[in-house]
């Protein structure tokens, strides 16, 4: 079936669900302080207040959806029962813990001490993660390209949190700041673009073909953006190992091209299983996967044009919030369906349709607002970044004005995602869902 | 015994001589939802063979992705079905991936419901 997201591989509900749901409302909650503080759009990306800010999106948000995600899609991916469903819960305490500590930590005006236990709990969770992802795949018999590459993207995440917790104690212990200074664009490299980016893509590869029942799409687009990828973070780290004083002029053009070519990758991916699909008219959650991943060319051009903060910026609020938005609304219908429905399927032959359908636990208008308002947001902030670079041409009161409204908006779009995500789980749904059988009058051919 | 087999909606039947009627089992499979598309799993294409002997059922079937975890609630809505049947006693879904499933399999009036859109040469 296309339900490929519960059952037999299926970990119980609460494993993923709570990851999602922190995930859900550390959106809402970034967008609702965006509101109430405009300025924090278009001040310098090292300040802590931006930089709380942004673990919220990623650590908390996208990570942690990420990591609720692994736990349900490496099982179905790999055609194997998770190693250990209950280490789920290390792994989501140790990383809502870490989380909290490390925005707090940056709000705080980044206090080392915060970041240090934060960036070690964060670690902590993603190594527990990985340990039960890996004891996973050695019980699989085959690993197509397509787990392969989401596993690559859980080995990036780890690097990530390994790297973030090295810049924390830097902080923490000055004498390792040298070492570590340079590691910086690496860990947003390997937390953007591998982690990120490989996730939602080879995931997207999957899940997408299953929802527009599209077969035979090749993998050659895929490999290619992992392959470009790679070379992304290969010369990134690169660049931030070699011995100070050595130039690396190279550097930021190799990665910039893999860049461009990752992206290129993943919109040819996306569209050779469109046009192979069977079905029109996709879901609105669907739809707003499909919006992400429209808008992931947007970063490449700021990139071209040599805004690096703001194609990061627009990546994280464009391609991923989107593309992580659609997906919690497919994933999280499925589990909650699995949880709530399965037990009622086939005990009573008699209520033929009675069980809802995943579209009836959806509210199409809370999808379209979702998409639409989080699109919204995202334009409103980074128009307002590029004007607030250009002030001759903005005042600083109309940018704030713009990041305000955009704001209030994304926030809108995200609380209601969050409510979309209650309703799915808790609402009272029925079922639309009329058997029509018998809807074939093939011809019958008899022999005997 | 007299077997006739058939082709029924896509399903290749095998009547040994069942206490079933073959068109009735196939409207027990077509109460059986595909909870993402809505669809059926006749109309979808996902049932292969249906063998009936005396009051025993066999449903050879597959599904749209191998190692779809939901195997085991559509072989408990399948056996659920067909076991409250008249005729119906024994039921046995052997899930095959070989050959594997296409979209081409859907029938017409899954097509229909899908707002079908044809394949790319």
């Amino acid at each position: 079936m296309s339900g490929a997201l519960a059952g037999d591989n299926a970990v119980p509900f609460a494993v993923p669900f709570r990851f999602m749901a922190v995930g859900a409302l550390s959106l809402a909650g970034f967008w609702s302080a965006l509101a109430f503080q405009p300025a924090w759009a278009v001040a310098p990306a090292a300040h802590p207040a931006v930089l709380a800010l942004v673990h919220v999106l990623t650590l908390m948000f996208g990570a942690g959806v990420l990591m609720g995600a692994l736990h349900q899609l490496v099982p179905v991916l790999l055609v194997a029962k998770l190693h250990a469903p209950s280490w789920g819960g290390v792994t989501w305490a140790a990383a809502t813990a870490g989380g909290v500590l490390i925005v707090t930590g940056f709000a705080l005006g980044s206090r080392p001490s915060f970041l240090a236990v934060g960036g070690g709990l964060a670690l902590l969770a993603t190594t527990v993660l990985l340990a039960n992802l890996a004891l996973t795949a050695a019980k699989a018999t085959r690993i197509d390209t397509v787990a392969a590459t989401v596993l690559a993207a859980a080995v990036a995440l780890w690097l990530t949190m390994m790297l973030g917790l090295l810049i924390a104690l830097s902080r923490l212990l000055p004498a390792l700041a040298p070492a570590f200074a340079a590691v910086r664009p690496l860990h947003l490299t390997l937390g953007l673009l591998a982690a990120f980016g490989l996730a939602i893509a080879a995931a997207g590869h999957r899940l997408l073909a299953m929802f527009v029942l599209s077969h035979g799409a090749p993998l050659r687009w895929l490999r290619l953006m992992a392959g470009a990828v790679a070379t992304a973070v290969i010369v990134s780290a690169a660049a931030a190992w070699l011995p100070a004083g050595v130039p690396r002029p190279w550097a930021g053009p190799a990665v910039t091209l893999a860049i461009t070519v990752a992206a290129l990758a993943a919109v040819a991916d996306v569209r050779a299983i469109l046009v192979r699909r069977m079905r029109k008219r996709p879901d609105v959650a669907v739809s707003t996967f499909l919006l992400g991943a429209a808008l992931a060319l947007a970063p490449v051009v700021l990139l071209l044009l040599g805004r690096p903060h703001d194609a990061v910026a627009s990546t994280l609020l464009g391609p991923v919030s989107l593309a992580i938005a659609g997906m919690l609304v497919k994933i999280v219908g499925f589990l909650a369906w699995q949880h709530r429905y399965a037990p009622q399927v086939g005990r009573d032959p008699a209520s033929a349709g009675g069980v809802p359908m995943l579209a009836d636990m959806t509210v199409p208008l809370l999808g379209r607002l979702t998409a639409a308002g989080l699109t919204v947001g995202a334009f409103a902030v980074i128009l307002a970044r590029l004007a607030a670079a250009a002030p001759r041409y903005a005042p600083a009161s109309a940018t704030l004005t713009l990041v305000r409204s955009g704001a209030l908006v994304g926030a809108i779009a995200a609380w209601s995602l969050a409510a979309h995500l209650g309703w799915i789980v808790f609402g009272r749904h029925r079922s639309s869902h009329a058997v029509s059988v018998r809807d074939f009058a093939g011809a019958e051919t008899g022999t005997s | 015994m007299n077997e006739i087999a058939r082709e029924r909606r896509g399903v290749h039947v095998v009547d040994l001589g069942g206490a079933a009627q073959p068109e009735q089992v196939l409207d027990a499979l077509g109460n059986v939802i595909d909870p993402e598309l809505g669809l059926d799993v006749v109309s979808l294409g996902l049932i292969y063979e249906l063998h009936l002997v005396d009051r025993a059922a066999t449903v050879v079937m597959t599904l749209t992705t191998p190692g779809c975890p939901l195997h085991e609630t559509i072989r408990r809505d399948v056996e659920g079905r067909l076991g409250k049947m008249e005729g119906v006693d024994v039921v046995d879904v052997q899930l095959v991936w070989e050959p594997a499933w296409t979209p081409a399999r859907i029938t017409p009036g899954g097509r229909e419901r899908l707002g079908w859109l044809p394949l790319e040469p």
